[in-house]
């Protein structure tokens, strides 16, 4: 991976999904700062009251940061809705990849990988310890399991958060009931959310077997190499696409 | 149930953390006024109330409401004044002025998303209207369902204990340094009700129960609260339905706190335990990489 200047480059990203990527970044990190905010009670917050009492001498009230939130909120969705409206093709091979499971490979790649992660290669085979690792197609389970929260917590968030906002931005008479268990639920999947986040960012940001796949967020392209290591039923079709071109 | 109540210090943390909160909107003007009798109550004598509803008229003039004929708290009646009688004796009919209690712990201001809900060092628990979303949380809470909205300026609303009658705060606008007590307690005709000191109330109202009987409603109903009330009899005997000494929450509010932060808690700790052990071994290896022949050091880190 060391000559990956020279080396071929394949395409795996387009520009539509980069954009879309790092403006979920942007929003969710807003979203999560000011959700956050919002918690005033000092037995639900978990981070602690530091942050609300923050944004509060910011803001100078709460409702304000309310406004930020929700705001934030919507304006994500209408441009995800936008995307998902004119790319529809893209999100549909992303659903289409993240659906696609075989027990039997997963099942080892999730067990392998994850103690190849923590155990590291030396030890494995020390151990007398297989270091194969079932090839993958475009995304491997981490990334897919990793999808399907995104997209479970994603709809539950969306739902949850607009009847909120119609609730109190443009009824301006909720239903309490209602609300009260939508901020509840609003409140456990975005909280379970973030610890699915943090392995995605510590995979993305920090490990440094995945840098090729940070690079390829902002350029769209892996090294051959990276790909045939990483995903090879993915460079396999890929390959199989071109000669027959 | 224990972990719904607030322990001392917490409750310190939390009034404190309120304290911070900045003076503004409806309060503009002339910033914190300290305490200087601690904690005031008001006192309502069932007892002696004649339902002359005076009080009801003052409250209504002071604060410009539109004098609904109601005997239920909305969002434009801070208070009521409600008949109730004895189970035991129907035909024993005494009035009961209701409003909000301002709980000394109030669970109402614990709820709110906004933190729109103060509760003072002088005892008024007040909804900062300005900072309102009316999402509707605090009346879910209250254990005496208090608060309720005002349609028209979309906002919840509820009785603040005048306390811009004596802290020389604003509220919609009004404030006055010259009264020393909410608008409805000067307008009782036959002196039902009373305004002072928390420990001086509930002195002046022992000694009367100890003259004609009843019940002292306020001392440890919902945590206690800053509104006394004597009650011929126990509320139960008075058909009323009495809170918890302990703080009630909302199954949602109790989710929040008992059921999702112990689920996100333990899920962050995990996926930060997962992350942790990555670190290391990236550390780990990058180690062995670069100093692959020293085998001692090699040997201590997979030890
Ligand atoms: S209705 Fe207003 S005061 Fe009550 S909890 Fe919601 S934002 Fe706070
Ligand atoms: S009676 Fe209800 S509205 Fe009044 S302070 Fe207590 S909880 Fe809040």
């Amino acid at each position: 991976m060391q000559d990956n200047t020279q080396e071929r480059q394949i395409h795996r990203h387009d520009n539509a999904a980069i954009f879309m990527h790092w403006f979920n970044t942007v929003c969710w990190m807003v979203l999560f700062i000011t959700g956050m905010g919002l918690i005033f009670d000092p037995h639900v917050n978990y981070l602690g009251m530091w942050l609300p009492d923050f944004l509060v001498s910011v803001f100078g009230s709460g409702k304000t940061v309310a406004q930020i939130h929700m705001y934030t909120g919507v304006g994500w969705a209408l441009v995800f809705f936008v995307f998902f409206l004119f790319r529809f093709k893209m999100y549909a091979h992303f659903v289409r990849e993240v659906m696609s499971i075989n027990p039997a490979r997963d099942f080892t790649w999730m067990v392998r990988k994850n103690l190849q992660l923590l155990l590291g290669k030396n030890l494995l085979k020390k151990l007398g310890l297989s270091t194969e690792i079932p090839p993958q197609p475009f995304y491997n389970v981490g990334q897919k399991l990793f999808a399907h929260q995104t997209l479970v917590s994603g709809m539950l968030l969306f739902i949850t958060g607009l009847y909120m906002f119609v609730a109190v931005e443009i009824l301006a008479n909720p239903n309490p009931e209602f609300w009260v268990w939508a901020r509840a639920i609003h409140f456990l999947i975005a909280g379970l959310f973030l610890a699915g986040l943090l392995v995605h960012f510590y995979m993305a940001a920090i490990s440094s077997e995945e840098r090729p796949a940070l690079k390829s967020m902002f350029t769209g392209e892996v090294s051959e190499s990276y790909a045939k290591h990483h995903h090879k039923l993915w460079y396999q079709e890929v390959k199989d696409e071109t000669k027959k071109e | 149930m224990k972990k719904n109540t607030l322990s001392n210090k917490d409750r310190r943390v939390f009034l404190k953390s309120l304290a911070l909160m900045p003076v503004a909107g409806s309060f503009a003007g002339s910033g914190e006024a300290r305490a200087t009798t601690g904690v005031l109550a008001k006192l309502v004598d069932t007892t002696k109330c004649i339902g002359a509803l005076r009080c009801k008229s003052a409250c209504d003039s002071w604060n410009r409401l539109p004098a609904e004929r109601t005997t239920e708290l909305t969002g434009r009646t801070f208070m009521v004044v409600k008949r109730i009688s004895q189970v035991r004796n129907r035909e024993k009919i005494s009035f009961l002025k209701w409003q909000c209690q301002h709980c000394q712990n109030p669970a109402c201001a614990r709820v709110c998303p906004t933190k729109a809900i103060r509760k003072f060092d002088q005892g008024a628990v007040v909804i900062v209207e300005d900072k309102c979303i009316a999402c509707g949380s605090c009346h879910l809470a209250c254990p005496f369902d208090v608060p309720k909205f005002d349609f028209d300026m979309g906002v919840t609303r509820k009785c603040h204990l005048c306390f811009n009658r004596y802290t020389g705060l604003r509220y919609h606008g009004l404030k006055s340094r010259t009264w020393s007590k909410p608008a409805c307690v000067g307008s009782c005709p036959v002196s039902a009700l009373d305004f002072g000191p928390r420990e001086d109330m509930i002195r002046k109202a022992r000694a009367r129960i100890r003259d004609v009987g009843g019940y002292l409603y306020g001392v440890t109903e919902a945590g206690g609260t800053d509104v006394l009330t004597i009650l011929r009899e126990e509320p139960g005997k008075m058909g009323m339905v009495a809170p918890p000494a302990e703080l009630y929450y909302h199954p949602a509010h109790s989710f929040m706190s008992d059921v999702a932060k112990p689920l996100i808690v333990i899920a962050l700790g995990l996926s930060g335990l997962t992350v942790a052990g990555m670190l290391a071994q990236e550390i780990a290896t990058s180690l062995r990489e670069d100093s692959d022949d020293d085998q001692n050091d090699d040997q201590k880190k997979e030890g």
